[in-house]
């Protein structure tokens, strides 16, 4: 019984306004959300269990076990069917959400990468560390694929196209470089952008990448170019989080405050064709890892350490 | 390339002629050995930091990064930008960035933001303000971004060793919250008066490894 209780607790408890935004207040600090199938929300939490709840109705489904390191970059794959993060010694870590097993143990970075990302088909992953290089592995057999050199050590985002074949990253040297993942050559550096990128998404169609930073400016690129073909401005902080919707019709960034990552910023939805605003709402704090449900409903995010953030998106 | 043995009579020349004065009673013979080993050494480049996610292209070439009536401690950064064998670098950038008084870095233009080109000497000087403090990484600090030609980028930072956030002691402090790596890059600051105001004046040489 008070096992049970302990779980319920733990679990977090679901607080819906008006509007139909809900707030799960976790008791643990949460370091990734996800959309997985099923229409199943995914949590990592810092008590070591990634939690799954109906995203509708907000009932807790289910918990599997993971290994949370101090400090660690965590993320899921698009789908939620995998969860990434590093630990010490320059290890990445994957987890196999399904049956909850450990898959993977990525050694090779000589310095804990800050920086991971997994292809939308889960079959390559992609990390960064100070120790100058960016890493791409490939996940069914945990292989190294490619060693990529990395400017100046300092990759911040990067992003997978959805079909796999080309890596972003963005770097603290506010140049984008585009990698070709199967050849580990660099296609193109961006060199346009005068301050850094913190975030960024590919359209479903792998068409546009949509990039976000310290200017609170999105830039939507041209991929077949990699040329700039709109921005979208109105965002009051600096950018720190942005999705494209599955749809490709709409784009939501959230912000955050240079001065203390505790003051309360926006999180905004813009209509990617015209770059207006359809929705904007107040978050209490840093918005981190936004995501939209498949069917574009929803829009999840870390806002605060100890909060998962629902909003309805439609 | 001189012999060893040509140097050593040069030196005790120079020894003998006041040239060169030993700091404190030495015989000629440890003068020379000191020399030597000196010599070997080179000049030990400047150590890395981390460039931090408020880095801004095409800051502009000023010396001036404050404008009249800011708030802050009044403070001159200067220093010369040579390479591991002593030479003065030629053709070098130095971009420099910094917090404001309040902790914030100027996002939508360049204040206290500068790309210099150092003189003939291979000398750079700027006139600021102390920077504030920031929550994510509460020691003051500049950002140096230097690039020339024939020589690798260096990526560092300056802090101070009057930082409260060194509690006075920076040689047993410096390592608090992992922020500081290098206790050299935490400078010592000396403190002046110039028509009126107090100022302090902190000097940061920068030593470039050849590529
Ligand atoms: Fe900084």
């Amino acid at each position: 019984m008070r096992l049970l209780c302990l779980a319920g607790l733990a679990a977090g408890a679901w607080a819906q306004t008006a509007a139909g935004d809900r707030t799960i207040a976790t008791e643990v600090t949460i370091s990734a959300v996800g959309f997985a199938p099923d229409g199943l929300l995914a949590a990592a939490g810092s008590d070591r269990q990634v939690r799954f709840w109906d995203a509708a109705s907000g009932a807790f489904k289910r918990s599997v076990p993971w290994t949370k390191e101090d400090g660690s970059a965590v993320t899921f794959s698009p789908d939620a069917t995998l969860l990434a993060a590093t630990g010490p010694g320059g290890i990445v870590k994957v987890w196999e959400l399904r049956h909850g097993e450990m898959k993977h143990r990525l050694p090779g970075h000589a310095i804990t990468p800050n920086s991971i990302a997994v292809t939308r088909d889960g079959k390559q992953l992609a990390s960064a560390s100070r120790d100058q290089s960016i890493r791409i592995w490939d996940l069914p057999t945990g292989a190294a694929r490619h060693t990529l050199h990395d400017a100046l050590g300092e990759t911040g985002r990067m992003a997978f196209s959805p079909d796999g074949s080309t890596l972003v990253v963005a770097s603290n040297d506010t140049n984008l470089r585009v990698w070709n993942t199967a050849t580990g050559r660099l296609i193109r550096t961006i060199e346009d952008l005068k301050l850094t990128t913190f975030a960024m998404d590919f359209s479903r169609d792998g068409q546009w990448l949509a990039t976000a930073g310290a200017d609170r400016t999105v830039y939507l690129w041209e991929t077949r170019t990699w040329r700039l073909a709109r921005k979208i401005t109105g965002q009051p902080e600096m950018i720190s989080s942005l999705a494209i919707s599955a749809d490709g019709s709409k784009v939501a960034t959230g912000g955050f405050s240079e001065l203390t990552s505790r003051q309360p910023v926006k999180l905004i939805i813009w209509d990617a064709a015209s770059g207006k605003p359809l929705r904007t709402v107040d978050a209490p704090h840093r918005v981190g890892g936004l995501t939209f449900s498949p069917d574009g409903a929803l829009l999840a995010a870390v806002a605060g350490e100890k909060a998962i953030h629902v909003w309805r998106a439609k | 390339m001189f012999s060893a043995l040509t140097r050593r009579a040069a030196l005790e020349r120079a020894i003998v002629k006041g040239g060169l004065v030993a700091g404190t009673a030495m015989s000629a013979g440890r003068l020379f050995a000191l020399w030597q080993k000196g010599e070997a050494a080179g000049v030990k480049a400047t150590p890395r930091d981390v460039l931090g996610p408020f880095y801004k292209k095409e800051a502009p070439d000023v010396k001036q990064l404050h404008k009249p009536g800011d708030p802050g401690f009044p403070l001159k950064v200067s220093g010369r930008v040579v390479n591991t064998r002593g030479e003065i670098v030629r053709g070098a950038r130095v971009d420099i960035w910094h917090a404001d008084h309040a902790g914030l870095y100027d996002i939508q233009g360049y204040r206290y933001r500068s790309k210099l080109t150092p003189g003939v000497e291979g000398l750079y000087e700027v006139d600021t303000i102390m920077p504030g403090h920031y929550s994510d990484r509460p020691a003051q600090h500049i950002h140096y971004l230097i690039s020339a030609p024939g020589h690798k980028t260096l990526v560092t930072q300056v802090y101070f060793a009057t930082d409260p956030f060194f509690d006075g002691d920076p040689d047993k402090n410096y390592t608090k919250r992992g922020i500081v790596k290098e206790r050299e890059l935490v400078r010592p600051v000396r403190l002046y008066e110039a028509p009126g105001t107090p100022r302090a004046a902190v000097s940061f040489d920068i030593v470039l490894e050849r590529a």
